[in-house]
């Protein structure tokens, strides 16, 4: 018979609401996210921190879900796609998504957002070569689109 | 898999709950977290050190060294200005970390001690001469970085021992450092192969040579290659003898022990060995950086 799981308490603060849970210590912070708060926009996608469908804020920088444990965010500040409108930069690159045709199938689309309004919020997109801009959103992955929809959607966001 | 979770507040609490058997540190959790989800762990205990202040923050000493608290994370440390000014190439190496959501939270006690061949940093900081300070509940010892890690995912570390930090000694202005990566695939792929070439340049000779490689898919001891720099005369801009680096080149392509994979052959990973020595040389006598960087 297995034995029962152990919890423990986490408090923190989630697109602004705080919130106190149990969890088990293995929990990880993307399950936790999606499961226990039911905010399904952040994905599961490769879990080895590669593709970043699964990124969230953390204390205002992006981190992955997928390879962080729900504990370690213990008495911070999470902002997932759910809250993240409430960020200027992000509400701007959200239009440009749609203007510019940066997703098709959607499945990358929250974490290109998360990603794409940590980059606006930080660097001057607009001064970026093509390079640096393909280096800075490295280890965000779309397999639809092929990226010039999304660097075309971060460069109008950034003007 | 019920595992207990513990969150010290000292270094010497951690180190008595790293003696029980199945306990794990818990530093940024990127590897390890991934480690569970692969099913390659199954901890009985968990020790979260985020609490402990002492491992946090990088310290200059007065003497130059700096004293690198192990949960530094790889993106604070590529900021730090004290970190770039005693070697540019740290810089570009901590950058190019895995990727932004990585270097966030991704600590370098944690990378050293989980050894992963594959990883960044050893080769460089172990070129650069730099130290691993390695504290229990009745001892603290000192371990070059260099022989640290004793094979894949493997370390001279003993239950109830932790990395509290990594000690980089006072730079000389005679220390001559080169660095370079190599990578087939996508730049936030992990290495094929990294080589890192460090010695001390004493009246236009080599002394203290060290060259330590990366992403070879085993610990690769590199003593007998870098042996053949000791003493070697360097030229009126710093160059070797392209024979003697030839020399070097077949005796390490030869003590690696690559593995073929989707990054590359073995064969061709011993060919990347000459590539790399050659172009790690070159950055010892000069401070541009390698293209492809973004910060």
């Amino acid at each position: 018979m297995q034995t029962p799981q152990q919890l423990y308490p986490l408090n923190l603060t989630v697109n602004g609401a705080e919130v106190s849970a149990q969890v088990p210590s293995t929990r990880r912070l993307v399950d936790f996210i999606r499961e226990d708060l039911e905010l399904t926009g952040t994905k599961v996608g490769c879990e080895v921190g590669f593709c970043g469908v699964c990124s969230v804020m953390l204390d205002g920088e992006p981190v992955a879900a997928c390879h962080m444990l729900a504990l370690q965010t213990d008495g911070r500040e999470i902002q997932t796609i759910e809250g993240l409108s409430a960020r200027p930069a992000c509400a701007k690159l959200r239009d440009a998504f749609v203007d510019e045709g940066g997703f098709q199938c959607g499945f990358c689309t929250s974490g290109q957002l998360v990603m794409g309004t940590a980059l606006l919020e930080k660097h001057d997109v607009c001064e970026m070569e093509t390079a640096d801009l393909a280096l800075a959103m490295a280890g965000t992955s779309c397999r639809c689109t092929g990226y010039y929809g999304i660097h075309r959607a971060l460069r109008k966001a950034a003007q | 898999m019920s595992a207990t979770y513990a969150t010290p507040n000292t270094v010497a609490e951690a180190c008595e709950l790293l003696t029980a058997p199945g306990s794990h540190a818990l530093a940024g959790g990127v590897a390890f977290t991934m480690a569970l989800t692969k099913g390659q762990v199954d901890p009985a205990s968990i020790v979260s050190l985020a609490h402990i202040h002492e491992l946090h923050g990088v310290k200059g000493e007065i003497n130059g060294a700096l004293t690198i608290g192990a949960l530094s994370t790889h993106g604070q440390l590529l900021r730090d200005k004290r970190i770039t000014a005693h070697e540019a190439q740290l810089g570009e190496m901590f950058a190019d970390v895995g990727n932004v959501r990585v270097r966030a939270v991704g600590t370098l006690g944690g990378n050293l001690a989980y050894a992963d061949p594959r990883h960044d940093p050893a080769p460089l900081l172990g070129a650069l001469g730099a130290s691993v300070v390695i504290e229990s509940t009745t001892a603290r010892r000192t371990v070059p970085v260099a022989d640290f890690a004793t094979g894949a995912f493997a370390t001279v570390l003993h239950p109830g021992e932790l990395v509290r930090s990594i000690e980089l000694p006072a730079r000389s202005a005679e220390t001559r450092i080169g660095w370079c990566k190599l990578q087939t695939n996508s730049l936030d792929d992990y290495a094929t192969l990294s080589l890192a070439v460090g010695f001390e340049e004493s009246n236009r000779r080599v002394t203290h040579p060290r060259i330590l490689v990366g992403a070879a898919d085993t610990h690769v001891r590199t003593q007998r290659a870098a042996a053949l720099l000791d003493g070697v005369e360097l030229d009126a801009v710093g160059r070797l003898a392209s024979e003697v680096i030839e020399e070097v080149a077949d005796v390490l392509a030869a003590d690696i022990e690559p593995s073929s994979n989707h990054r590359g052959s073995a064969a061709y990973k011993r060919d990347l060995v000459r590539v790399a020595l050659n172009r790690a040389l070159d950055r010892t006598r000069t401070h541009s950086p390698q293209a492809g960087t973004f910060r």
